[in-house]
C-alpha cells in the first residue's frame, strides 16, 4: 500500500493556484480560482503544494522534503505528508 | 516542521475567509487587497486558457503568463503547463520564435520550467545574436535599437545583460529625456533594467532625475498616461510600468506615489478582474504586476 502510495503522481487542480506576495520573507496563499476562495498558507505547506507539479512522485517529494529539513524523522515526515495528502485528494485539491 | 504546515494547511481550509480576515497589516487592509489580486489571478488564467484555445500568437499569451508569474502566482498549474509546452514545440530549430519581443517572452517564461532548460538556454544564445553591435536590441535585427526593447529584455533576462548594453541603455535614455514628450514607460523599463542589474549610470543624477520626473508625471487622477495630460489620461499598461519601475526604488521614492498609484488600479479595476485597455491582457497584466508590487513595497 505505502509503495502504491509512494509511486503517485499527483498535481494540483487545475482550479487551485499557488500565490507568494514577496515581501517580508513571503505571504503565502492557495487561491481557489473557480469559487473565489483564498487559503493562507506558511511556507512550508507552499513548499509542498508546489512539489505537486504532475511530475515528482510522492517518493521524490518526500526525498526533497528530507533533503530540505534534514534534522526530522523520516518517519514521522512520511506520516505527515500522506496525512496531508489524503487531506488535499479527499478536498480535490490534488488529483 | 512538517507536522506544522500540515495543522496550518487543514486549518486554512476549515477557515479558509475567517484566516484571511484576521490577518491584518498595520495601516494596510491587506484582505481587501488579496481580494483584488485573486480577481486579477483568475481573470488572467482565463485569458490565457482562452487564448490557448484560440491560437493567438505566444507573445501575448506569454506576457501575460510572465508578469503573473513575476507577480506571485505559481508556475505550477496545468494552465501554464499547456502553454510551455506549446511555447516549446513551437520554437525554430535556431532558437527564437518569430522575432526578438515574442522571444523574450517566451524565454522568460519557459525558463521556469526545468524540463525546458535547454529551450530556454538555445533561445538566449538566438537573442544575443539579434543585440546589435552597440548593446541595443531592436523589434528584428533589422530595427534600430530601442530602449522599450532593450530595457524589458535586461529587466526579464539579465543574464542577458553585458557593460555595453546597459550603458546603450543610459545614452539613449539620456537622450530621450532631452526629448519631448518624454514618454513614461520608457523611463520605467529604465529603471527597471538598471536595478535589476544593479547598474550604477556613469551620470549620477541619472536614476534620481528619471524618479522624480516619473513621480512628477502621475496624472491628478493618480494614473499615468504616455506623458502627463496627455489627451487619453491614464490607463493601466502606462500606470503598471510606472509603479513597476519605481518600486524598483522604493527606498527612494515618495510613498505617496505608490500609494496614489495603487489606489487608481484599485479604483480601476473591472468587475471581472480585468482593466479596460485596448489590449485588454496586455494592460490588465502590467497592472497585476504592478499592484503586487505596490503593495509589497508597502508593506515590507
Amino acid at each position: 500500500m505505502l509503495e502504491v502510495m509512494e509511486s503517485e503522481i499527483l498535481r494540483i487542480d487545475e482550479q487551485y493556484v499557488l500565490y507568494k506576495l514577496d515581501v517580508n520573507g513571503g505571504l503565502f496563499w492557495l487561491f481557489d480560482i473557480e469559487e473565489g476562495a483564498c487559503f493562507k498558507l506558511n511556507e512550508t505547506s507552499f513548499y509542498i503544494l508546489s512539489c505537486f507539479d504532475g511530475n515528482a512522485s510522492i517518493s521524490e517529494i518526500l526525498h526533497q522534503l528530507l533533503s530540505r529539513y534534514p534534522n526530522e524523522n523520516p518517519e514521522k515526515v512520511f506520516n505527515d505528508l500522506k496525512k496531508l495528502v489524503d487531506i488535499l485528494k479527499e478536498e480535490n485539491i490534488l488529483s | 516542521m512538517v507536522d506544522v504546515s500540515v495543522f496550518n494547511v487543514v486549518h486554512a481550509m476549515d477557515a479558509a475567509e475567517n484566516t484571511v480576515l484576521s490577518l491584518t497589516v498595520p495601516e494596510y487592509n491587506l484582505e481587501e487587497k488579496l481580494v483584488l489580486i485573486q480577481k486579477g489571478s483568475r481573470a488572467l488564467l482565463n485569458i490565457i486558457d482562452e487564448f490557448l484555445a484560440k491560437g493567438i500568437e505566444l507573445e501575448r499569451v506569454c506576457r501575460v503568463a510572465v508578469l503573473l508569474c513575476q507577480g506571485g502566482l505559481n508556475k505550477n498549474n496545468l494552465i501554464f503547463q499547456r502553454l510551455a509546452d506549446r511555447c516549446a514545440l513551437e520554437q525554430k530549430n535556431d532558437g527564437g520564435w518569430l522575432g526578438v519581443v515574442d522571444t523574450m517572452w517566451c524565454a522568460s517564461f519557459l525558463e521556469l520550467y526545468e524540463e525546458y532548460s535547454e529551450s530556454a538556454k538555445a533561445a538566449l544564445t538566438w537573442l544575443l545574436e539579434q543585440r546589435h553591435t552597440d548593446g541595443g536590441w531592436g523589434q528584428t535585427e533589422r530595427d534600430i535599437g530601442r530602449i522599450t526593447v532593450t530595457g524589458q529584455l535586461l529587466y526579464f533576462l539579465p543574464q542577458l545583460a553585458s557593460k555595453s548594453s546597459l550603458n546603450w541603455l543610459e545614452d539613449k535614455w539620456r537622450q530621450e529625456l532631452e526629448i519631448n514628450p518624454r514618454l513614461t514607460y520608457k523611463g520605467a523599463f529604465t529603471l527597471m533594467a538598471f536595478k535589476r542589474n544593479n547598474y550604477i549610470p556613469t551620470d549620477s543624477q541619472l536614476i534620481s532625475q528619471t524618479i522624480q520626473w516619473l513621480e512628477s508625471e502621475q496624472n491628478d487622477d493618480f494614473g499615468w498616461g504616455p506623458w502627463k495630460e496627455q489627451p487619453t489620461g491614464s490607463n493601466p499598461f502606462c500606470t503598471g510600468a510606472a509603479i513597476v519601475g519605481l518600486s524598483q526604488y522604493h527606498n527612494e521614492i515618495n510613498p505617496e506615489v505608490l500609494i496614489s498609484g495603487a489606489k487608481w488600479l484599485s479604483d480601476n479595476q473591472l468587475k471581472n478582474g480585468l482593466w479596460a485597455y485596448h489590449y485588454i491582457e496586455d494592460g490588465s497584466s502590467w497592472a497585476f504586476l504592478a499592484y503586487t508590487k505596490a503593495i509589497a513595497s508597502l508593506i515590507a
